[in-house]
């Protein structure tokens, strides 16, 4: 037998399922034998007592008419069985003793039939019923014997019949077993090998999503929870130094390269002041992006806990506006608040404030950046349960057969060439919705724009409908 | 006493403009909305012993059209008394005359020109009825909106 430890949970899976259907079919079987061998003893017995009363009446009946019609009764109805004998013992006889050892019967079987009535008893193949007769003068014991050839044949068959079905069932009950025990977890397995395959160097796989919704699929998306975090971390570990580098480099290039040309030679007051400016603009925007670089840093991905708090969408949507108006002041961002709801508490989401600002502007820079700083609508909308964003912009656009790797890492569209970016906003924005359960669309039509919609849950601040 | 609308729809985002338009007078006060599909229902005993009314809208209606409900009722709470969809099968213009008595319609809102489509296989325009009604008919000119990225998108809701 299979040691505990290293038995397989498909392998005890298999084992119970064929014990029990096993169970089950020996316990069915055995009951059914026992209640035929039952039923077949207790006819066969009201057989003989049958023949014992129509003997006893054509034999000890004084009358001759009755006799005539019993016998005939017993010669048309009553087939003989095999090896049937009857005996007829006076109950008064004195001899009782000696009368059941020449017949080889118990003598507590002839007290029976006389204290009872009836008896029965068994001898190997050979079945005796007693009755007690009363005659016209005297009581008989009157006591008939057959031989139960048919019943045992029968039930010989029934028993044979029955080992040969259990043994069948047996041999369906395992392979159904193993089969069974494969199907279970065969997904399982699946979930494994996916999982083995997925590295640090391919950290953007995921599990596949089931449509069914049982156990199993709560197992995939718990493990592509997992991955998103991880990916999440990994990423933005890995581009945080060539980002950052990237970032910083262009303010710097101005800086030095103003500051070359204007110490070339001797400038007047005006062209100083003109450099200087240059110089403290450069400036504050690395200041700018040292803080928002520290900003990513702070925003709880490389490792620390997420803190999931009440965000109000629509302060957040100022908020983001502000930034980016800071980040870049030739935007044209117009927040469209129409549909916004009366009660602001419908507009609160589940969620982390940093992260979630991180994702917007994510999106809102994406969309002032690739339609060349054009007017770029901001929608709010809330269902009750939901928060919808939509931010639209009339850029670029995506190319159709492009439109599904947009959130792959470092994939940047065939029609980007002109803009400077690194592929990572989009993922890293995917990433943080998807952490907050929300769903991101990105329709776009090329040329015309491009449509994005964030469908936020409200997490526990559900409100009533 | 709230009044009631009546607007024919085709569960498409789109089709919520005429929603949008019915709301937007200032002094509208308050409405009791009926959003109108008409299908044909089959008048095959069996079928009409499993048919389910509930099933049927189900099954036309997505989730985007759902929640872009959702939304206007939201904005629109002190105006939206109730807001619900109704399913006309009727053939004849006495049946939706009496559909109308019915639901004490107030006045149906009739977009111009009808461009709702029949989104299930025995949908049917309901245009001529309204027309030869004699409720107060309004008509809203309504142009479809062109090709836009987000057709068919809860993002559509804005663009109204």
């Amino acid at each position: 037998m299979f040691s505990k430890s290293s038995m397989k949970t498909q392998t005890k899976l298999a084992i119970f399922f064929f014990l029990a259907s096993m169970a089950t079919i020996v316990v069915l079987s055995a009951s059914v034998y026992y209640f035929i061998i039952q039923y077949s003893f207790t006819d066969f017995y009201k057989r003989l007592e049958i023949r014992g009363v129509v003997t006893a009446k054509a034999q000890l009946d004084q009358e001759e008419a009755s006799q005539a019609v019993l016998q005939e009764v017993r010669r048309l109805h009553l087939e003989r069985l095999p090896e049937e004998k009857e005996y007829f013992i006076p109950a008064d006889d004195g001899e009782l003793p000696q009368t059941a050892d020449s017949l080889g019967l118990p003598l507590n079987f002839f007290h029976q039939i006389l204290q009872e009535g009836e008896a029965t008893h068994q001898k190997e193949n050979t079945f005796y019923a007693g009755i007690l007769y009363q005659g016209k003068q005297d009581k008989y014991l009157v006591i008939v014997s057959a031989n139960n050839y048919h019943n045992l044949q029968l039930l010989s068959h029934l028993r044979n019949g029955f080992l040969l079905a259990i043994l069948i069932v047996s041999l369906l009950a395992l392979s159904m077993a193993i089969a069974f025990s494969k199907k279970v977890f065969q997904p399982v397995k699946a979930i494994t090998r996916r999982v083995m395959e997925i590295s640090s160097k391919n950290l953007h796989l995921r599990l596949e999503d089931r449509k069914v919704n049982d156990e199993i699929s709560e197992l995939s998306s718990t493990f592509n929870n997992m991955l998103d975090r991880l990916e999440t971390a990994f990423e933005t570990q890995n581009n945080f130094i060539s980002n950052a580098s990237h970032e910083l480099n262009t303010p710097l290039t101005s800086i030095i390269g103003q500051t070359d040309v204007t110490l070339a030679k001797e400038r007047t007051k005006q062209e100083y002041v003109e450099t200087l400016t240059v110089v403290q603009r450069e400036a504050g925007r690395l200041e700018k992006i040292t803080k928002s670089l520290l900003f990513l840093a702070q925003t709880g991905l490389t490792g620390k806990a997420l803190t999931f708090d009440k965000v109000r969408m629509d302060q957040l949507l100022w908020d983001v506006k502000e930034t980016i108006d800071k980040m870049n002041p030739r935007n044209k961002v117009q927040l469209n608040f129409s549909l916004m709801p009366d009660s602001p508490e419908l507009l609160k989401v589940k969620g982390n404030n940093q992260l979630l600002h991180l994702a917007l502007s994510n999106l809102i820079n994406n969309a002032c950046k690739y339609s060349n700083n054009q007017a770029v609508i901001v929608s709010i909308a809330a269902s009750g349960s939901k928060v919808i964003l939509v931010v639209k912009d009339q850029g670029i656009g995506i190319p159709e057969d492009e439109l599904k790797f947009i959130f792959d890492p470092f994939f940047r569209g065939s029609n980007t060439k002109a803009f400077e970016g690194y592929g990572i906003g989009l993922p890293l924005t995917r990433n943080i919705l998807r952490l907050h359960q929300a769903d991101l669309e990105v329709v776009s039509t090329l040329n015309k724009g491009t449509t994005v919609q964030v469908v936020l849950p409200t997490g526990h601040y559900t409100l009533d409908q | 006493m709230a009044r009631t609308l009546l607007i024919p729809t085709d569960f498409s985002i789109e089709s919520l403009w005429l929603l949008k338009e019915a709301l937007r007078p200032v002094q509208i006060g308050k409405v009791s909305i009926i959003l109108l599909h008409c299908v044909y229902t089959s008048d095959s005993i069996v079928e009409l012993l499993f048919f389910s009314r509930k099933e049927l809208v189900d099954k036309l209606i997505n989730e985007d059209f759902r929640d872009a409900c959702k939304i206007l009722r939201r904005k629109y709470t002190h105006h939206i008394e109730s807001l619900r969809i109704e399913i006309f099968s009727g053939n004849t213009q006495r049946a939706f005359k009496d559909f109308l008595l019915a639901n004490h319609i107030d006045e149906i809102l009739l977009p111009h020109p009808f461009g709702l489509k029949n989104v299930h296989r025995d949908s049917f325009s309901p245009e001529p009825f309204i027309r030869n009604c004699h409720a107060v008919v309004t008509e809203v000119a309504w142009q479809p909106s062109e090709d836009i990225p987000e057709k068919n998108k809860l993002a559509a809701i804005f663009l109204l």
